[in-house]
């Protein structure tokens, strides 16, 4: 572990300060800023007072897209004045003292008759209208919280000698119907909302301000939020939970890969585990499953904590690391990353692209093809694909360890240069045949459970890149390049998931079947049938060259060009790879087949 | 001989989480984890925790594994809260000396003082009901006051103050708990680095339970999704408030009260209460334990009387700790009262460490969102938005956000889909249902990464501005009549379009106006000048410092090895292996 995760660049000093004793879920870096009405509170209560001695209302419609039905009554609304309780008008300075008396006389006393709303705002010379002017020349007050999102916009009062205190001024008008008040005018300031230097929120807040506009009761809200923007404190979707002796991946998730995979709903009323099925795409399709409004107000207790994304029971126990055992030197593991590790990774990502081509195309099955092949087609296509694109990020990061690896002096000979050539063999966990043949092979249950092999935790390549973590954990590597190590040490515990989960739909679907329904017809073509399939492909090589010849040299931005024409081919590639598998044929990524 | 200059609570803001169990949470603080399959995700760490014991004293301990429940119970966030002072010394040298510390005994002793110069006053409030039908009676206040040396827990009673005439919600002899404070007692004694004889309080939550009137008894709630209100009382029947919490006045304008009446200043949104949403839309009367207010201390010594002041929240639970917000509530006091952050050579590394933590929040935060849920109620919330003329080069705002045609901005995300239809529900399948989600999770967990980060800003700096939505202007950059059409350097709330949502990023997300959600200004402003700077400065600062941890750390590492790129094998790998300082986890 490392230092706790607190930013203390923009708080004070004394906002930073960790107390003992106390969760860091009791910090205000863990409440939620963005309300509507909010969780832990609602920011906006803090405008409300944005303007010292005066508290308003932002009078909205109920929807930013209904109908200004009672325009009168939109804006910003002044609810009362506060001079007594307020300490900034309390204060000396010359503008604070020209405020209070202002709402100690004749200005106070003519805002506390009638319906008073602000009708403009000037700062620094600059003044809005808090209304628009309708081709007809009649005036249309805006919606409440326009002029919240106005006045949220100002300059505060900044004590900073060298920075000017923007002060504000305020166009009051009545709008009680038949009143002849003459409208107001108030000079102030935005008031700062926190001390600078004790962090505490202005005194002029009373008890019970900052919560007053949340929901009544607040469980309404976590059931209500159909807007899904709460996801930090409260999660849409999880995974469930893992049960006492279930077996774990090294990266603490389940073994079992329909649990590790398949996203449940967090907010689902009916809490056991045997129902807990996949989440919807769509608010419909998961609300009648979903606890009730009055019934979150006594099951509340029973939604789950989540940790890393997962449900838990009662207790969370950090996991267990596995240990690996360290490189020998530098050069020794840079000799793995280059000559192993980063081919592997480049032939293991087109060899999930040809299999992946071998998967017959959803958009044009046969009427007499299984119910279920379309789906699996499309949830086997659409996660092989996101495995060799990870496959492919694995090589960057190879890549990067490499040219990491030799800035720091660590490695010298030899010279950084990109490693993209795949490897003509990849390991297997068979001992007598340590290795096999790179190989271009259709998704059998056969290449399947080969894959599965490979991305096993306790397989040759995970254990290899875990003994990359151990080595470059030293304080002698770069700090940061432990990072990229650990990142694909991770995503192979994920990859290696997802296959399992493959497998286990097509088995459950399929059985034995012969031939597999899920295959199409596919062959190696020749370089010439595949010509433009090719061409793309060395396309994407010779542009990651030049980007990782780059990017080694420290030229990121001359390095942009490359990496977006690489996308691009890859694109490119994607199509014709998928035309010519329509013809029964396959890219030959290499030519040893 | 000390001299108080002034004394302080720490911390100024302490947000206390309900629960129902006795027992309070224990402590944690969040950390990277290092494990080897770790990924370098933020985790949680168990850290110091006290146990409250009968004599009001407390035992330190860091606990090996955090519970959260007790039974079927959750525990509380209950936070303690110190008592602190800035004070001066001079020394026998004459030199001055001002200091921060914790007000402990041996400080106490020195200024002549003793616990009993300590008075402490708690006032919290509940005002939600009160808010909405502006009576005063409806809101309900617990306030207690204990000295120092008085360290038996002090329940907070919450009851509704009124005058004649009036009718209060909660009465006080039927009041609602709405939490308890204790003084710790101080023992002379330092354990685990913490100083036990210190002067701190606990403030514990309350078990978050709901309240209501003898009529909130059961009622039809409404499955259909969020959205008017249901006329026809179709629903599910379950109970509103359990029989030993109706203890409320019905004779009160909550129990009558309707969102959206004529004349009527409800906050937004505004049907945010039980009964909101179906048949008469009348509020059954229903409130809640939770409440924001202030802990003042009083410290009288030498003859001088010290005041000091925090804030504590009492609020719902925090249930996916391990994740945190990208847009937090101290981003938000941040981004009002503190000018932005000015990337300069000299602050290079604290800005790119503080961005990198931005994309690891916002990392945490999106993986626990249904993109594909998001993405469908943002389009059906744009067709409410009136008529719009598309404008050409920004993205697109119906069924086709986020998909093949809304290029340039959804240039990766689409081939990850692998060929979603044109559609405002994604084309999930079985096993696969949510595919926005999963490819959105893939393409940000990259991110988190800092040198990956900095290197997607140095590779391709128009591609970042142009997928991060802008926020609002601040005041002095709206024009004084708005323009014919929006920009993409600010948006104004005026505009129509700048209300609608899109995939820029964060995508699909509400801000505190119902509007699209942006990072803050000033957390824009830092990234963009982030940006900005690493194209203008591609090799690295003018004093010569390069960019990226990895440089960073490699140049700083070169420097202090004393090798070159010409070392042999032997000589650079001949360095002695250390293990960091943290090891791992």
């Amino acid at each position: 572990m490392t230092e706790p995760q607190i930013v203390p660049r923009n708080l004070t000093a004394r906002m930073g300060y960790r107390v003992p004793g106390n969760p860091a879920t009791s910090r205000p870096e863990d409440a939620v800023g963005n309300c509507f009405p909010g969780l832990e509170l609602d920011v906006r209560n803090l405008d409300r007072r944005f303007f010292p001695g005066l508290v308003f209302d932002f009078v909205a419609r109920d929807d930013i897209y209904a109908d200004y039905d009672q325009p009168l009554r939109f804006g910003a609304r002044l609810s009362f004045i506060d001079v007594v309780n307020d300490p900034d008008v309390q204060g000396s300075s010359p503008l604070a003292v020209q405020l209070n008396n202002a709402l100690q006389g004749d200005a106070g006393t003519a805002l506390s008759i009638g319906e008073w709303y602000i009708d403009w705002i000037e700062q620094d010379g600059h003044r809005l209208m808090m209304s628009s002017t309708a081709a007809d020349g009649s005036s249309q007050a805006f919606d409440g919280l326009y002029v919240w999102r106005i006045v949220r916009g100002l300059e505060p009062l900044r004590r900073e000698p060298a920075d000017h205190d923007h002060p504000v001024t305020l166009g009051m008008r009545c709008r009680t119907v038949g009143s002849a008040a003459a409208p107001v005018e108030l000079v102030g300031w935005r008031r700062r909302f926190t001390d600078p230097s004790t962090g505490v929120i202005s005194l002029a807040f009373q008890p019970g301000e900052m919560l007053q506009s949340l929901c009544s009761p607040w469980q309404h809200d976590f059931r209500d939020c159909g807007c899904h923007y709460w996801a930090a404190n409260h999660p849409d979707v999880v995974t469930g939970e893992v049960m006492p002796g279930e077996p774990l991946l090294p990266d603490g998730s389940p073994a079992n890969p329909e649990l590790a995979n398949t996203p449940i709903d967090w907010l689902r009323a009916d809490r056991r585990r045997e129902m807990a099925g996949a989440m919807g795409s769509y608010v419909v399709l998961n609300r009648p499953f979903q606890m009730d409004h009055y019934q979150i107000n006594r099951t509340w207790q029973q939604l789950s904590v989540v940790i890393q994304g997962a449900e838990i029971g009662a207790v969370w126990s950090p996991p267990d690391d596995v240990d690996a055992r360290p490189y020998g030197s530098a050069a020794e593991m840079a000799e793995v990353i280059r000559t192993r590790l980063a081919p592997t990774e480049l032939t293991l990502a087109l060899e999930y692209l040809y299999a992946r081509s071998s998967v017959v195309d959803p958009a044009t099955l046969p009427p007499d093809a299984p119910e279920t092949l379309h789906d699996d087609a499309v949830f086997i296509r659409h996660f092989i694909l996101l495995t060799a694109v990870s496959e492919m990020q694995h090589l960057r990061f190879a890549n990067q360890l490499l040219w990491g690896l030799f800035d720091s002096g660590r490695v010298t000979d030899p010279p950084f240069v990109p490693v993209l050539a795949p490897s003509m063999t990849v390991p297997t966990p068979n001992r007598d045949a340590p290795w096999r043949p790179a190989e271009l092979r259709p998704l059998t249950m056969d290449v399947l459970d080969d894959f599965i092999a490979i991305e096993h935790p306790r397989a040759e390549i995970d254990h290899s890149w875990s003994r990359v973590v151990a080595t470059l954990r030293h304080t002698s590597y770069p700090a940061h390049l432990v990072e990229l190590a650990e990142r694909v040490a991770r995503d192979g515990n994920d990859h290696y998931s997802r296959f399992r989960d493959i497998r286990a739909v097509l088995r459950a679907a399929y059985g034995h079947a012969d031939p597999a329904p899920w295959l199409r017809p596919l062959r190696v073509a020749t370089p010439i049938e595949a010509g433009d399939a090719i061409a793309m492909f060395h396309v994407i090589l010779d542009r990651l060259r030049s980007a990782y010849d780059r990017q080694a040299q420290g030229h990121y931005e001359k390095s942009g060009p490359a990496v977006v024409e690489a996308r691009a081919a890859m694109d490119q590639l994607l199509l014709a790879s998928d035309a010519l598998a329509a013809q029964g044929l396959g890219v030959p990524y290499w030519t040893s087949q | 001989m000390a001299q108080i200059l002034e004394i302080f609570l720490l911390p100024p803001l302490a947000i206390a989480r309900v629960g129902g169990s006795p027992t309070p949470l224990e402590a944690f603080d969040w950390a990277t984890d290092f494990d080897i399959h770790g990924g370098h995700c933020t985790v949680i760490e168990p850290a110091t925790t006290f146990e409250v014991l009968p004599d009001a004293t407390i035992r330190p301990y860091v606990p090996r594994e955090i519970r959260f429940r007790d039974g079927d119970l959750l525990r509380p966030v209950a936070p303690f809260v110190e008592l602190w002072a800035r004070v001066q010394r001079v020394a026998d040298d004459g030199t001055v000396h001002v200091v921060e510390q914790a007000v402990n005994q041996s400080l106490l002793t020195e200024l002549g003082a003793t616990m009993a110069s300590i008075h402490v006053t708690v006032t919290v409030a509940n005002r939600k009901a009160e808010r909405r039908t502006t009576d005063p009676a409806c809101g309900y206040t617990a306030r207690v006051e204990l000295g120092g040396d008085d360290h038996e827990p002090k329940e907070l009673l919450g009851y509704s103050p009124y005058g004649p005439g009036t009718t209060p919600l909660v009465t006080r002899e039927r009041p609602i708990p709405l939490g308890r404070v204790q003084m710790i007692q101080p023992s002379p004694r330092r354990v685990l680095g913490v100083d036990l004889s210190a002067v701190r309080l606990r403030f514990t939550p309350p078990l978050g339970e709901v309240y209501g009137p003898p009529t909130a008894v059961s009622a039809m709630a409404s499955t259909a999704p969020p959205g008017p209100p249901q006329t026809q009382l179709i629903g599910r029947l379950h109970e509103l408030v359990k029989p030993s919490n109706r203890i409320l006045n019905e004779g009160t304008p909550w129990s009558s009260y309707q969102w959206n009446g004529p004349q009527q200043v409800d906050p937004q949104p505004s049907d945010s209460y039980d009964g909101a949403h179906v048949s008469t839309i009348v509020s059954w009367g229903v409130v809640d334990d939770t409440s924001d207010g202030l802990i003042e201390a009083q410290l009288v010594a030498g003859g001088q009387r010290y005041t000091a002041v925090s804030r504590v929240f009492s609020s719902c639970p925090d249930f996916s700790p391990d994740r945190r917000t990208f847009l937090s509530f101290a981003d938000d006091l941040s981004d009002r009262d503190d000018a932005p952050a000015i990337v300069s050579a000299d602050e290079l590394a604290a800005a790119e460490s503080e961005v990198g933590d931005l994309f690891r929040r916002v990392f945490e935060t999106m993986s626990g969102i249904n993109l594909d849920a998001a993405r469908w109620f943002a389009i059906n919330e744009n067709l409410g938005a009136p008529s719009q003329p598309e404008i050409p080069g920004w993205p697109k705002v119906d069924d086709r956000t986020m998909t093949g045609e809304d290029l340039p901005y959804a240039d990766n995300i689409p081939d990850l889909l692998d060929a979603q239809a044109i559609s405002d529900v994604s084309a999930g399948v079985q096993h696969d249902q949510l595919p926005y989600t999963m490819a959105a999770r893939f393409v940000h967990a990259e991110l988190t990464d800092l040198d990956t980060l900095l290197a997607f800003f140095r590779t391709d700096p128009e591609r970042v501005e142009r997928l991060l939505r802008p926020p609002f202007g601040r005041f002095w950059q709206l024009p004084t009549e708005v323009t014919p059409e929006p920009t993409l350097e600010f948006r104004d709330p005026r505009q129509v379009r700048d209300t609608m949502q899109d995939m820029r990023m964060p995508p699909y997300m509400r801000d505190s106006d119902e509007n699209p959600l942006s990072l803050t200004w000033n957390q824009y402003s830092l990234v963009m000048d982030l940006v900005r700077f690493l194209a203008e400065h591609p090799n690295g600062t003018p004093n010569g410092e390069p960019s990226g941890p990895s440089r960073r750390a490699v140049t700083s590492l070169v420097d202090r090895l004393g090798v070159s790129r010409t070392t042999d094998v032997n000589q650079a790998d001949s360095v002695t292996d250390q293990p960091r300082q943290e090891g791992h986890g």
